[in-house]
């Protein structure tokens, strides 16, 4: 009995990195945005594949939040000069920016669940349910995006879809709590 | 509150106005009464909106619970940590200068004092002398630090306060370094267990000691390492904390940049695009509070009665009886600080449906005490927008008593009391060991009448035996705070180590015929006075384990409240004046060897265990001024090897003799 300090008897290990699932599925998202988009349009590419290094970086190289988070918003920056200088399909748009926030949303939970826990943890459970979670959500929400793009109601103006985009902004606001 | 109230009802005023307006232009095909600067105005709002929610991202406003690492071991500092630190914050921070080089010259001093005296054998007064004229070594730089131009040095110290060079911290630090040097040569000091790390990169070494990446091994302490203010529950469910976590916080620029541009450049791809971050926005605003007071916690150990040290495999079960979803349910065992997870995970991350069961195991290392401990369960919502803490206390106690095993005989000195026992005295009488032949006195028994001097001379004599009899011994506890270091901080601190030898010195000596009894010097009074007896050996066994000074947690992380008295008071009130001591502590501070030397005279003979361990002059710097105290106060001094069975005793190469070898 007592004091052994062998290894047998020691304290274990507990790292506090990224959950990997989250990770892998973040730089997977990340790529698909990348490539969903990039494909038309070469300096988007090049944007794009910048952020998803920085992306894999910030998950598994330096573990830092800051710049997986970075690494995302520069995905998205890819995203937006593809919509706005190349011949993107806007449902590719709409694919693209889809995998970008569930990159978003799955980097800081792969950060969250590393800190709260650890790498040694048992999180598949916990982690595959948020990602499932995230995933259905922003998938019927494109789709019904992308559906009520497809019918054609009246004249749809610019005008029009900027009036019905910036009142529904309004309205998310102020039912913030 | 009312100017948000205010704002809430603009902002849904405008959106309806707005939304309004785009069925009109879309539905009823109005002409517009502006042109398109309008339409580009509020395109600009919007993409400018996005920024600056890019930036609050950026800035950082995420708050989670921040959960503690119970696996690792307490943070017990190590000796000579304070001197690092004060070292430390006169380098790096530049704090406290002055005060801490007064510290630290004091301290030194004192060591150096001790030091010459144990080598001169000379009074205090002989030795400093010694001291302050340099001659104790050939290492100038070493000596300066206690010469006279120190206070040459001091005179000028306002000046060079003010400046505050760089250089006279540095030069200090030197001479300090070679200070301890030459005294750890002259004073023969052990410092075998100082690492090759300490020497090769110091700077390094005291810099990782300080931040939190302390050493190869990461410590913890429960409470102070986490947001939660206290894990001391009797609840068996507590709600700590519910909160937003703005995980979500930046999720809207995604949208509000896509569709800002999308206005702007007329491009209804990117104001489609922008949709999805419109509705990640309504997904993170719509919430619901996990359930967690439907969770039904159990937890199992496969060892009912474990002793101090021993490995015990916990398995916790947590079944969800909430009647709704827990979709993402984080769960930490929070492990008493005493303990050490060796084997497994006390962590969970899971989703649990109604009804539905998780389980996880891990094997710890117990310590001993009576232990209730909490799990917490950090439970979010599907978007993780809401997340809600609670700690669930299991209906289970840990209790962990120490065995009071015989290993090995311990002597004791030959201060005995009237009961018979195992003690050899100087006193003649019925006994086994021959003792000496004295003039016959009526009423000897016949059975000692020397019949061989009798036969010779015709005259009666009567042979004395040694007279066996019972000591009676206090073990002393050296509890303070200063107490609680340890060697490394993986390993056992030194009330641990304490408790656990004196458990196996109180089982021998009991078994030897000793009266024995209990004490230790801390804020909270320990008594428990010498005596015999099978319930006595019980009720000590309980002391050990539970009694709050003998607890594995230092007294300023426990909750009990106690008030400053001198620690040594009520023992020295109670303590029989016949009383053998057994000191065990760490001497960590000059405390210990002050307070036993006493007022002259209490009769008190104190045989005392040094715990080479736990007093590890592992850094130059931790070769402080009370190790050089025991040789010269003529205590006998022993130490016991941490690790049992192999109780032994080992003599010092400094020549201190073993205790019952000890002259009186």
């Amino acid at each position: 009995m007592s004091i052994q300090t062998d290894d047998e008897m020691a304290a274990v290990e507990v790292t506090h990195s990224p959950a990997r699932i989250s990770s892998a599925i973040t730089v997977g998202a990340a790529l698909v945005a990348v490539l969903s988009t990039g494909i038309f349009q070469t300096l988007a590419l090049g944007i794009g594949v910048g952020g998803v290094a920085g992306v894999a970086g910030g998950l598994f190289g330096l573990q830092s939040e800051r710049l997986t988070v970075a690494g995302v918003g520069i995905v998205f920056i890819g995203v937006i000069v593809s919509g706005a200088f190349g011949p993107t399909p806007p449902e590719f748009l709409l694919f693209g920016t889809l995998a970008n926030i569930i990159a978003f949303d799955l980097a800081n939970n792969a950060f969250s669940v590393g800190r709260q826990l650890s790498a040694e943890t048992d999180t598949n459970r916990g982690e595959v349910v948020h990602a499932a979670a995230t995933i259905a959500v922003g998938v019927v929400a494109a789709g019904l995006a992308f559906g009520i793009y497809l019918v054609p109601l009246g004249e749809l103006t610019v005008a029009g879809l900027a009036f019905l985009l910036f009142g529904a902004m309004l309205l998310v606001w102020a039912i913030r709590s | 509150m009312e100017l948000e109230d205010l704002l809430n009802r603009v902002l849904i005023g405008a959106g309806i106005v707005m939304t309004g307006a785009a069925v009109a232009i879309i539905a009823l095909n109005v002409t517009l009464p502006f042109g398109p600067e309008v339409i580009f105005l509020l395109g600009g709002i919007t993409l400018l909106t996005g920024l600056g929610n890019v930036r609050r991202r950026l800035n950082g406003e995420i708050s989670e619970t921040v959960t503690p690492d119970p696996e690792r071991p307490a943070d017990n500092p190590t000796p000579g940590q304070d001197v690092d630190r004060m070292l430390y914050e006169m380098r790096e921070l530049r704090q406290g200068v002055n005060e801490n080089r007064e510290h630290l010259e004091e301290r030194l001093e004192r060591l150096a004092i001790a030091v010459i005296r144990n080598r001169e054998d000379c009074s205090v007064e002989r030795a400093r002398a010694i001291l302050e004229s340099g001659e104790w070594t050939d290492d100038e730089v070493a000596a300066s630090l206690f010469t006279g131009d120190r206070t040459a040095a001091e005179e000028s110290g306002i000046a060079q306060a003010v400046l505050g060079g760089t250089d006279d911290v540095a030069a200090f630090e030197n001479q300090f370094e070679a200070a301890v040097e030459a005294l750890i040569e002259i004073g023969d000091v052990d410092v075998s267990e100082r690492s090759d790390d300490d020497e090769d990169d110091d700077d390094g070494s005291l810099l990782s000691g300080l931040g939190s990446a302390s050493g190869p091994v990461e410590a913890n302490w429960n409470t102070s390492h986490s947001s939660i203010p206290s894990f001391d529950t009797d609840e068996p469910f507590v709600d700590v904390d519910l909160k937003r976590t703005n995980r979500w916080l930046g999720v809207t620029a995604f949208g509000l940049v896509a569709v800002g541009l999308g206005i702007i450049a007329s491009n209804p791809g990117l104001m489609l695009a922008g949709t999805v971050g419109i509705a990640y926005t309504v997904y993170a605003r719509v919430s619901a509070v996990p359930a967690t007071n439907g969770l039904v916690v159990e937890r199992e150990l496969d060892e009912d009665d474990p002793e101090p040290g021993d490995e015990v495999e916990v398995t916790v079960t947590v079944r969800n009886e909430s009647g709704s979803f827990l979709p993402d349910l984080r769960m930490i065992d929070v492990v008493p600080d005493a303990f050490v997870v060796t084997d497994g995970v006390p962590r969970l991350h899971t989703s649990l449906q109604s009804g539905t069961t998780a389980r996880f195991t891990y094997s710890v290392r117990v310590e001993r005490g009576k232990y209730e401990w909490p799990l917490l369960a950090v439970a979010r919502d599907f978007s993780g927008g809401v997340e809600r803490t609670s700690l669930l206390t299991p209906d289970m106690e840990l209790s962990c008593i120490p065995p009071l095993r015989i290993t090995n005989d311990v002597p004791v000195r030959a201060q005995t009391t009237q009961y018979a026992g195992d003690v050899d005295t100087k006193q003649g009488g019925s006994g086994l060991e021959f003792h000496s032949v004295r003039e016959y006195r009526p009423g000897d028994p016949m059975n000692r009448i020397n019949w061989k001097q009798v036969a010779s001379t015709g005259e009666l004599a009567t042979i004395d035996f040694r007279q066996e009899k019972a000591a009676t011994v206090t073990i002393l506890f050296d509890t303070r705070q200063s107490a609680y270091i340890s060697s490394a901080t993986d390993r056992p601190h030194a009330v641990d180590l304490s408790v656990h030898a004196a458990s196996d010195v109180f089982g021998a000596l009991y078994e030897q015929g000793n009266l024995v009894g209990v004490a230790a010097f801390d804020t909270v009074p320990c008594w428990y006075a010498p005596g015999a007896g099978s319930s006595h050996l019980e009720n000590a066994r309980m002391l050990f384990a539970e009694h709050p000074a003998l607890s594995p947690r230092p007294p300023e992380r426990q909750d009990h409240e106690s008030q400053y008295i001198d620690p040594m008071t009520h023992v020295r009130r109670r303590l029989p004046s016949t009383s053998q001591i057994f000191l065990f502590s760490p001497l960590a501070d000059d405390y210990p060897p002050a307070r036993l030397r006493g007022p002259p005279g209490d009769g008190h003979q104190s045989g005392r265990d040094r715990r080479r361990d736990d007093r590890p002059a592992a850094d130059a710097y931790r070769a402080d001024g009370a190790g050089a105290v025991p040789a010269r106060a003529g205590y006998p001094r022993s130490q016991l090897e941490p690790r049992r069975p192999a109780l032994t005793r080992d003599r010092q190469s400094t020549g201190e003799v073993g205790i019952n070898e000890h002259p009186d």
